[in-house]
């Protein structure tokens, strides 16, 4: 922890805050599935921690403790959400269909055919995901797709350590599990 | 290794969290293991479908607006804070005035008391104003005021200590004391500020006349 002897010392909150944003946007778009929520929040969240700016500059790893206020803040805006389903018209449409980030995979080659299946495989798996858990669709967004560690998820979500651990564990099983079903489904139905 | 072991530690193959003995024998099977090859090919596969998946951007110029909205309130927050400091000075129009300056609460852990003067008339409410010049802000600031058996603060009656957490700004702070003298007399108000182990008095000698005509002290240095 560091520690400022008056505010004067302390850093900018723009300078505080600025680096993490892009992260912190990813996060909540990953918790609400909205751009327009998850652009919302992190700003509702940079206005909420104005007064802490002490706190924040006294932070090893602020960033995930950013990352810990936010998450409990979508959640809590879900929760919101679930008690008032009604969406308004004019806030329905404004999503836009994302598109997949294959600078982050692997190998990728520049082959259309295996573009074409990756998209497929992805559009797979997303579903799938949609399929889960929220306790588990949560574990494996924070993990395996913003590649948080288990030691920030477990500050994150306020969870032991091995309880991260086996969550995603099962998560993963789970997922590969409805990947297999759709697999066969979709093999079923050309027979 | 059989296929079984090899299944439940994927996950952690994967992650990188095994040993390197561990690793090395989980790499042994799967080079003569065709099942436990496509298991790994799987979920290898899964984990970079997940890598990519889809995040839409955020909207043009999206951190600029979450930061000039903090530049914003930020800026409200500091106009707040400076109308409350004016308005108080203000409404300290008619005021008696005692000047402290060059406060510094370190390296003197029991300040010798330093005496200045004030006189009042009973039975009116008399702002008395303590300036506190401080080299540097401090956050953390005990504030205690003491106040002799004939004089109370307006709102707090029968109240000879008052006691309240506040923050020194660096440069002057101006606290106002609505004071009342029930009866003629001198008595003493001491002023007390603590921050952490480092602790100053300040006194202040109060007169209360029963005429109508009350002295303002010229401004003294305490310190």
């Amino acid at each position: 922890m560091i520690l400022f002897k008056n505010n004067r010392d302390l850093p900018d909150i723009e300078m505080l805050l600025r680096p993490h944003l892009r992260r912190l946007y990813r996060l909540a778009y990953r918790i609400t599935r909205s751009r327009d929520d998850a652009e919302d929040l992190v700003q509702e969240l940079a206005l909420k921690l104005l007064p802490r700016r002490a706190e924040i500059a006294s932070l090893d790893n602020a960033g995930t403790w950013l990352a810990k206020v936010l998450y409990r803040m979508c959640v809590d805006h879900l929760r919101r959400q679930q008690r008032n389903p009604v969406k308004l018209a004019a806030e329905q449409g404004n999503d836009v269909v994302p598109e997949m980030d294959f600078d982050r995979m692997e190998g990728v080659q520049p082959n259309p055919v295996a573009h074409l299946e990756r998209g497929r495989f992805v559009e797979q798996v997303s579903e799938a995901m949609m399929q889960l858990s929220e306790e588990h669709r949560v574990l494996i967004e924070l993990h395996d797709v913003e590649g948080y560690t288990a030691a920030e998820i477990q500050s994150i979500l306020d969870l032991p350590a091995g309880t991260v651990k086996s969550r995603l564990h099962r998560a993963r099983a789970r997922l590969r599990s409805l990947l297999a079903e759709g697999t066969e489904r979709a093999a079923a139905a050309w027979e | 290794m059989q296929c079984s072991d090899f299944e439940s530690r994927l996950d952690a193959y994967l992650d990188t969290d095994l040993s390197e003995a561990e690793a090395l024998a989980m790499n042994f099977h799967v080079q003569g293991c065709p099942r436990c090859q496509r298991s790994l090919a799987t979920a290898q596969r899964l984990m970079n479908a997940l890598r990519v998946a889809p995040v839409p951007p955020s909207r043009p110029g999206f951190e600029e607006r979450v930061m000039g909205a903090v530049r914003r309130q930020q800026a409200a927050r500091e106009r707040r804070w400076f109308d409350k400091r004016v308005g108080l000075a203000l409404a300290a129009s008619f005021l008696a005035g005692v000047l402290v300056t060059q406060l510094s609460l370190e390296g003197t852990p029991q300040g010798a008391p330093t005496l200045a003067e004030v006189f009042v008339n009973v039975h009116q409410v008399q702002p008395v104003r303590l300036a506190f010049d401080t080299p540097r802000s401090f956050d953390d600031v005990d504030v205690t005021i003491e106040l002799p058996d004939h004089v109370e603060l307006r709102g707090y009656p029968n109240q000879r200590v008052i006691r309240w957490h506040t923050r020194l700004e660096q440069g002057k702070n101006v606290l106002t004391l609505p004071l009342i003298a029930r009866e003629a007399g001198d008595g003493v108000i001491t002023a007390r500020l603590t921050s952490g182990d480092k602790s100053k008095r300040f006194t202040v000698l109060m007169r209360a006349r029963g005429d109508v005509h009350s002295h303002l002290t010229n401004n003294k240095t305490l310190i």
